[in-house]
């Protein structure tokens, strides 16, 4: 074709440059002696981004005769089963839900109510489809994360606080190095400048802010004073991160996707940020996210490279929180927009589908092994009975809020939630209890 | 502003209905305005008069509020298919009889009312088309006002339901003075200090205020002020960051071969080349950089370009040109503008930075003959025929948009849609819809979105404007399949595995037959081959356009996004939220409307922005036990600066950036601040995985003023106290070359020429009771100029300034010195720091103020 003939690209995307073999997942060696400040429990959130076709993945659909393909894979194979969690056998899957199934709870059959992007990212990380909620995350760094100088970190994806704290964005740890201790030399540790000095500063900027605290300045000034002085009050801590941080060759390096046009990927270096922060007691709570679900064209060719990413960098995940010693103390929550048509387009691609599902992983977790909520063979949701989790004609269609509701009592958020003014509206669905299922 | 129009329009009503009121009938009232129902119905079948009359009230209160309406609820839009009996006829100002008729009639059907009206408009009573205005909000206001006056002839101001108004919204507001406002402006727009001359002229009024506000717009920072805020919202210089560089121009036209032809960087390597040794240009491939940065930077230019030259707004979206630097002028073969670029050709930065008008007329048409080359990688036109002469439809049609809202077979140019949407109409679609999508409705496989009412209460718009893109393939070349730019997989389904009668494709089509034709709402585009051009003029010629604009630059100016509309009446301080959202929708309607009348010239709507109390509010009186703290939390002074705006600042105070670079890199000014980890902590964005600016600051963010502090301010006295000797350091600064960097003899820029801060003490001036006058009188001088804030020598923070003077001072004689680790960038001036440039320790001493006041809030914050 005349088309082909003119088209080549001839730049090739940087992330290209990078060839690269996927690294092992075995985390680091490094032996850390920090000690921590916050002991209490941790979240993180893994948004993949785009809507990510959880008919491949934990909630595997096969082939209907007559209705149209739903997927490739299901030609010749059938789902598979690790303890009580159904998978595709697709991208690493046997992988993921062979070594972590009995520490993940699989929700299946959520309707997200949209197939716009911004919605479902909305709905699905804050548990309302109205903006103006905070993200489960907020919720916990609010509640547990009171001065703390990264009580929650967004290393990328949906976060919202509706004023109830404040995060900080970052993307690479390793480039806030030199920040940890701005009174310090990066080199030899020894103080920039006299440290009489810097008290001096600090006292009199403390005293001066007080006094300016006290003045009829506006409202916003007043609102950006408070995070003012909350950011000097608790940012001290902060270099007990550059205690515990690796050398920068012993991080994680950003590893290519054999995704069409390829791409890069340095989630695995996020996770460790996350960990390490966590780690180093500044933390309780991250949002990390994964770009590249949304497959309009050619589904498998984005979500097999994307799904087994996602499995190199959840083992590494695990793996780096044990060495670290705080893996116990973690729950993290997977999910995505919404998922993906029951059907391919003419592209081979699959377009939006408000039913998705969301996986929650804790090591060992009592409620863990399990799949609440159901699909049927299409991927419609079917309803549910709130109470014994089991399909009910009469029962309900689970929606984010009602995930939201539940992960808040699990992790003891709810009335901390109610009392700031965000309480969800719906039935509470018990799937945390380890004597109920849906499936199995 | 709604109560003043209220009155005018109430007097025209009763000035029509004396006029017209028959013998008998029941009578107005002439001071209350009141109009009785049997007036209005007869108003309602009276001549043209009354019609204009109608036309009036419509245009002047309700059309910007029923604008949305239009979307679905003109005659054949989407509502009048889901058996909706409100009909209107449209967007033009002739057709505001028409529309507030549509009303009328509505409300005149059984079961109609003010309050079904006004439930469908807050998004309940099973309304298709979702929340349109939220209750309370000046939008439903409107739209009730309008509705009591149909009904019983009383504007009540919205009263059916509607919530507070807005008029006590500024109730105890204090404005900050005039010279406070320029200063804000004069660094905000132009990265400078307001000379005295100015502030003195700005004092006298708010017209001279507003002039010197205009002057300060020009020059580098300004431009660059215009790059970042255009930025913001468009996000392409995602591709200097990590989004994908995959612009559809490269590989199509000729000229990028050349500039990415790597055996010429071969030949130069041999040769000596000094292009080579420029490692920060990917080594000689100085042409593809440079081409790469054009495109990445283009719609972002045009912008700039229209703005700084005071032209007719609109032209970001209508320009029949674009702005290229010399490498991309060369891929569009735009004219003589600038000298061809020549392989391995030396650097010159002005290529860099320089961008002129162009017009792109590179583009081969590859339906003529024409030659190739193949190697290992695949095969390159080397002889083209008749060039394109392509449409050009201001940004929209730049590469780099395209690019950046990229397209697939089945997107079928719907992001980019979105996009323009939200960009230069204002309408957020993903957010105007109904929130619950039915399952079934997106596994209907028979053109859902074009026959399922679940798919089309979105698509009836959106997909018409993505039509309008129907030439641009989907990562913006131009007509990639030489006639048109429609996915393989519709014109030939039987290359993946369908048959070849399963598409409606016919030869000649250039858009898709299953989808709604290319137009704006209701308008079809009338040309296919230049639709998007037409488009332009659509959006432009819209009343939307002007709100949207000034909604585009909000975040630039007032350093905060718009307030988004409070759904759920629910939430914690949801009044306080809707009060807030209310009073801004109200102020851009008004910046709007003067934007609009002003001509479409940005500068002025800056300098609108900048003289609204939303700017310029210092404080609120606020009675006790009042609490409006949310409600205000946006208005006024007070922002946290950008990583942009504090590096213009430090620059504008002391005439360099946080460790600017002397030398080394293609960027205009290298500042410490710029460099990713520092700029990101700080809160800025990269426009490809960070889009949002953090707005209030963090530890982290604390760290880096600090660390900034740390490194810049010991630097400040330095400079200041030796005139000539900085003199003598721009000279041996200035001959190293912008490229060099191991053997440049300068590490930091020194300062730009500056007026002396230190004018009340030398560096030997010592803290004693004779000195102490004069000390405090400097130090008073360096708070106004830091903080913009005139104090007494008394004030508690010159005294505790004056005490960290003296602790420092006591320091260097207890010592015989003082620590500093401070780097001025060359060695040859290093002892100005310490020894015989400091004998007293008193410049050192005068860094630690300088740091002091460069950490404190104040400084951070305008």
């Amino acid at each position: 074709m005349k088309h082909d003939l003119t088209r080549r690209r001839l730049l090739t995307n940087a992330l290209l440059a990078t060839s690269g073999a996927a690294l092992g997942s075995s985390a680091s060696s490094r032996t850390f002696a920090a000690s921590d400040d916050y002991k209490g429990p941790l979240l993180v959130t893994l948004q993949l981004d785009g809507g990510v076709d959880v008919t491949s993945w934990c909630d595997p659909k096969v082939n209907t005769p007559g209705e149209p393909k739903i997927n490739y894979w299901a030609d010749d194979a059938a789902p598979l089963k690790a303890r009580g969690i159904t998978y595709a056998p697709y991208a690493d899957n046997e992988r993921l839900f062979g070594k972590y199934a009995r520490d993940m709870l699989v929700v299946n059959g959520v309707d997200a109510q949209t197939n716009a992007h911004s919605t479902g990212i909305l709905f699905n990380w804050s548990g309302r489809n109205s903006s103006g909620a905070p993200s489960l995350t907020a919720l916990h760094a609010a509640k547990h994360g009171k001065n703390l100088p990264l009580a929650y970190t967004s290393l990328g994806g949906f976060s919202a606080t509706a004023n109830l704290t404040r995060f900080t964005r970052m993307w690479d740890i390793t480039s806030i190095k030199g920040l940890l201790d701005p009174f310090s030399n990066e080199w030899d540790g020894q103080p920039s400048r006299a440290p009489r000095e810097t008290e001096l500063i600090r006292r009199f900027v403390d005293d001066s802010v007080d006094e300016l605290a006290k003045t009829s300045i506006s409202r916003r000034q007043l609102a950006n004073l408070a995070a003012y002085r909350e950011a000097r009050a608790n940012r001290g801590s902060m270099t007990r991160l550059f205690d515990i941080l690796p050398p920068n060759d012993e991080f994680e390096q950003p590893v290519f996707l054999d995704v069409p046009g390829g791409a890069q990927s340095d989630l695995k270096r996020r996770m460790q940020g996350v960990l390490l922060i966590f780690k180093a007691g500044l933390g309780t709570a991250a949002d990390l996210s994964l770009q590249g679900f949304d497959s309009h064209n050619a589904n498998d060719a984005w979500q097999v490279p994307l799904l087994t990413h996602v499995t190199d960098a959840l083992d590494f995940f695990w793996s780096y929180a044990q060495e670290l010693g705080i893996a116990n103390r973690i729950t993290l929550l997977i999910g995505s927009d919404f998922g993906r048509t029951n059907f391919y387009n003419d592209s081979d691609g699959k377009d939006h589908w408000n039913i998705g599902s969301y996986i929650v992983m804790s090591p060992k977790a009592p409620w863990g092994g399990r799949v609440v909520g159901a699909t049927d063979e299409l991927h419609f949701a079917r309803p549910i009975n709130p109470k014994t989790l089991k399909p009910a004609n009469n029962g309900i269609v689970m929606t984010p809020s009602h995930v939201h509701l539940a992960l808040r009592r699990q992790l003891g958020l709810e009335r901390f939630a109610n009392d700031a003014g965000f309480p969800l509206d719906v039935e509470a669905v018990d799937m945390f209890n380890r004597n109920k299922r849906t499936v199995g | 502003m709604i109560s003043r129009l209220k009155f005018a329009i109430h007097s025209g009503w009763r000035r029509e209905t004396r006029a017209l009121q028959p013998a008998g009938s029941p009578s107005v009232s002439s001071a209350s305005g009141v109009i009785t129902l049997a007036a209005v119905a007869l108003l309602a079948s009276a001549p043209d008069i009354h019609a204009q009359t109608k036309a009036d009230y419509y245009t002047d209160n309700v059309a910007p509020y029923a604008a949305p309406c239009m979307a679905c609820h003109l005659p054949n839009g989407i509502a009048a298919q889901q058996k909706s009996s409100l009909f209107l006829a449209g967007l033009d100002e002739a057709d505001a009889a028409a529309n507030y008729e549509g009303f009328e009639n509505y409300l005149a059907l059984p079961g109609a009312n003010a309050a079904s009206l006004l439930a469908k408009v807050a998004g309940g009573d099973e309304h298709g088309g979702g929340l349109v205005h939220a209750q309370g909000s000046a939008g439903y206001r409107a739209l009730a006002e309008l509705a009591s006056f149909i009904e019983s002839g009383v504007a009540d101001g919205g009263g059916v339901g509607g919530g507070a108004g807005n008029q006590d919204f500024w109730r105890g507001l204090v404005l900050e003075p005039r010279e406070r406002t320029l200063r804000r402006a004069s660094l905000l727009l132009g990265g400078v200090l307001p000379k005295p001359g100015q502030i003195k002229a700005a004092k006298k009024s708010d017209a001279k205020l507003r002039k010197q506000v205009l002057q300060a717009m020009k020059g580098d920072a300004f431009h660059e002020f215009l790059i970042t805020g255009a930025d913001d919202r468009l996000h392409t210089l995602g591709f200097t960051n990590g989004f994908p560089s995959e612009f559809g121009s490269l590989g199509v036209y000729p000229e990028t071969n050349i500039v990415a032809d790597l055996k010429s960087c071969a030949e130069a390597t041999e040769t000596g080349d000094p292009a080579v040794y420029i490692g920060q240009l990917n080594q000689c491939n100085y042409g593809y950089f440079l081409l790469t940065l054009g495109l990445t930077r283009e719609p972002l230019e045009l912008i700039a370009h229209v703005v700084e030259r005071n032209l007719n707004y609109k032209q970001v979206l209508t320009a029949n040109y674009t702005v290229a630097n010399r490498a991309l002028n060369d891929m569009y073969e735009g004219g003589n503008s600038f000298p061809p670029l020549k392989p391995n050709e030396a650097i010159s930065l002005t290529d860099v930075h320089e961008y002129r008008r162009s017009r792109d007329r590179g583009q081969p048409d590859y339906r003529d003959p024409f030659e190739f080359a193949c190697d290992d990688d695949g095969c390159l036109a080397t002889k083209v025929g008749r060039q394109i002469n392509r449409p050009h439809a201001g940004v929209l049609t730049t590469p780099a948009f395209l690019a950046r809202y990229f397209s697939t077979d089945t997107n079928r140019n719907r992001a980019r849609a979105r996009w323009t949407y939200l960009h230069f109409l204002g309408i957020d679609i993903e957010n105007s819809a109904p929130r619950s999508t039915d399952p079934v409705a997106l596994a209907d496989t028979d053109n859902p979105t074009l026959k399922n009412p679940a798919c089309t209460v979105c698509h009836e718009r959106l997909d018409p404007l993505a039509g309008t893109f129907q030439n641009f393939g989907d990562f913006g070349d131009f007509r990639p399949r030489g006639t048109h730019a429609l996915a393989d997989t519709y014109t030939n389904p039987e290359w993946f595995g369908g048959m070849p009668g399963d598409t409606e494709y016919r030869p000649g089509d250039t858009w898709y037959r299953d989808m709604r034709a290319p137009g704006l709402e209701q308008k079809k585009a009338p040309n296919n081959n230049n639709s998007l051009s037409w488009l332009a003029k659509q959006i432009a010629n819209d009343p939307r356009f002007a709100r949207a604009t000034v909604m585009f630059w909000w975040p630039a100016i007032m350093g905060k996004d718009p307030i988004e509309q409070p759904m759920e009446s629910g939430d914690p301080n949801y009044a306080q939220q809707l009060a807030a959202f209310n009073a801004q929708q109200e102020l851009i309607d008004s910046l709007a409307t003067q934007f609009r009348k002003k001509g479409f010239k940005a500068k002025q709507l800056f300098a609108d922005m900048i003289l609204s109390d939303w700017f310029r509010a210092e404080g609120f009186e606020v009675a006790d036990g009042e609490n409006r703290d949310l409600e205000l939390a946006d208005v006024g002074a007070g922002r946290l600066l950008t990583p942009e705006e504090l590096d213009r600042k430090n620059r504008a105070l002391f005439g360099a950036f946080w460790n600017e670079s002397n030398t080394g890199g293609y960027t205009r000014f290298r500042t410490l601040m710029k460099q990713s980890e520092t700029y990101l902590a700080y809160g800025g964005i990269d426009s490809d995985a960070i889009r949002e600016r953090s707005r209030q600051l963090t530890p982290l963010m604390s760290n880096v003023a600090e660390l900034m502090a740390v490194q810049y301010a010991c630097l400040v006295p330095v400079w200041d106290f030796n005139p000539k000797e900085m003199n003598q350091l721009r000279a041996e600064c200035a001959k190293d070359k912008w490229y060099e960097q191991e053997t440049a003899s300068c590490g930091l820029a020194p300062p730009e020429v500056r007026s002396r801060l230190f004018t009340r003490v030398k560096k030997t001036t010592v803290p004693n009771a004779a000195n102490r006058a004069k000390i405090e009188n400097q130090l008073v001088d360096l708070y106004q100029h830091m903080f913009g804030l005139t104090v007494t020598r008394r004030h508690a923070d010159i005294q505790a300034l004056y005490g960290i003077l003296e602790d420092r001072h006591a320091e260097f004689k207890k010592q015989g010195t003082l620590e500093n680790n401070c780097w001025i960038g060359n060695d040859e001036f290093s002892y100005l720091l310490y020894d015989e440039g400091d004998p007293q320790g008193m410049v050192r001493a005068w860094g630690s103020v300088v740091r002091a006041m460069m950490s404190h809030f104040l400084y951070l914050h305008e």
